[in-house]
């Protein structure tokens, strides 16, 4: 498991695009070990099937890593050769192509859908959101991630 | 002439995002976006009350499926689901074909 910060390499040394790349980014940003390992599953499972996955552990999540499942996921990611990075990252700083899936807490639904477009990134608040219109543009943006 | 049909993955986990998850499903298969959802965690027991929704959705070929460790973990099994159970595996295949993946996660 690397310590990498998001722009980093997993081993550390200067950042870059190679970096980042990847097919699918799992970005925890969790407290609750129950969601912790829920993602961690799902992050296996992705890798598992061929895609390139990156973990991203963000700050509330790094804190109650010592969760014996979570660390046995943990390590099964870096011997599977997955990076694990540890902060959460901005949007913007995600792979371009990359599918993301971000991991909070259970609570209520306050979030909002990261589009991005070209180089810029713009959000969309989900709660009003008028579903054919939110549609609309996820398929149109280049990439787009419930955040 | 393309003969790709723009395809949209919905990974629900959280409960709270669950009717919003279901309203942007129908919302794109109205315009004629191949569909498809899954369900883990803690949404799973939000199923049984959306089942009107859901077999709507069902109805217009949208591929529901659901995580049997998640459902198993909540005492569901798929006639109390009343959709398929599956596995991680489903989940990533899903994203795989995916052109655009919304994780309400």
């Amino acid at each position: 498991v690397s310590e990498a910060t998001p722009g980093e390499r997993p081993d550390g040394t200067a950042a870059g695009a190679a970096a980042l790349d990847c097919d699918t980014a799992v970005v925890i940003a969790a407290r609750d070990p129950e969601r912790i390992r829920e993602a961690l599953r799902a992050a296996l499972g992705l890798g598992l099937r061929g895609a390139r996955v990156a973990v991203w552990l963000g700050p509330a999540a790094a804190a109650t890593s010592r969760d014996a499942l979570i660390v046995r996921a943990l390590a099964t990611l870096g011997q599977l050769g997955w990076p694990v990075h540890h902060g959460e990252p901005a949007p913007e700083a995600l792979p371009a192509g990359a599918q993301i899936e971000r991991w909070t807490d259970a609570g209520p639904a306050t979030r909002i859908v990261v589009l991005r477009e070209g180089d810029a990134v713009r959000t969309l608040p989900l709660d009003d959101a008028d579903p054919d219109a939110l549609v609309a543009a996820v398929m149109a943006a280049d990439g787009a991630a419930v955040w | 002439v393309s003969l790709h049909r723009p395809h949209l993955a919905l990974v629900v986990s959280r409960l709270a995002d669950l009717d919003a998850a279901l309203a942007l499903a129908a919302a794109a298969r109205a315009r004629a976006i191949e569909v498809a959802m899954f369900f883990m965690s803690e949404a799973v027991g939000g199923i049984p009350a959306r089942r009107a929704a859901l077999d709507a959705l069902a109805d217009d070929h949208v591929d529901l499926c659901c995580c049997a460790s998640s459902a198993a973990a909540l005492d569901m099994d798929e006639a109390s689901i009343g959709m398929v159970l599956g596995s991680q595996d489903d989940h990533a295949a899903m994203v795989d074909r995916a052109d655009r993946v919304l994780a309400f996660t």
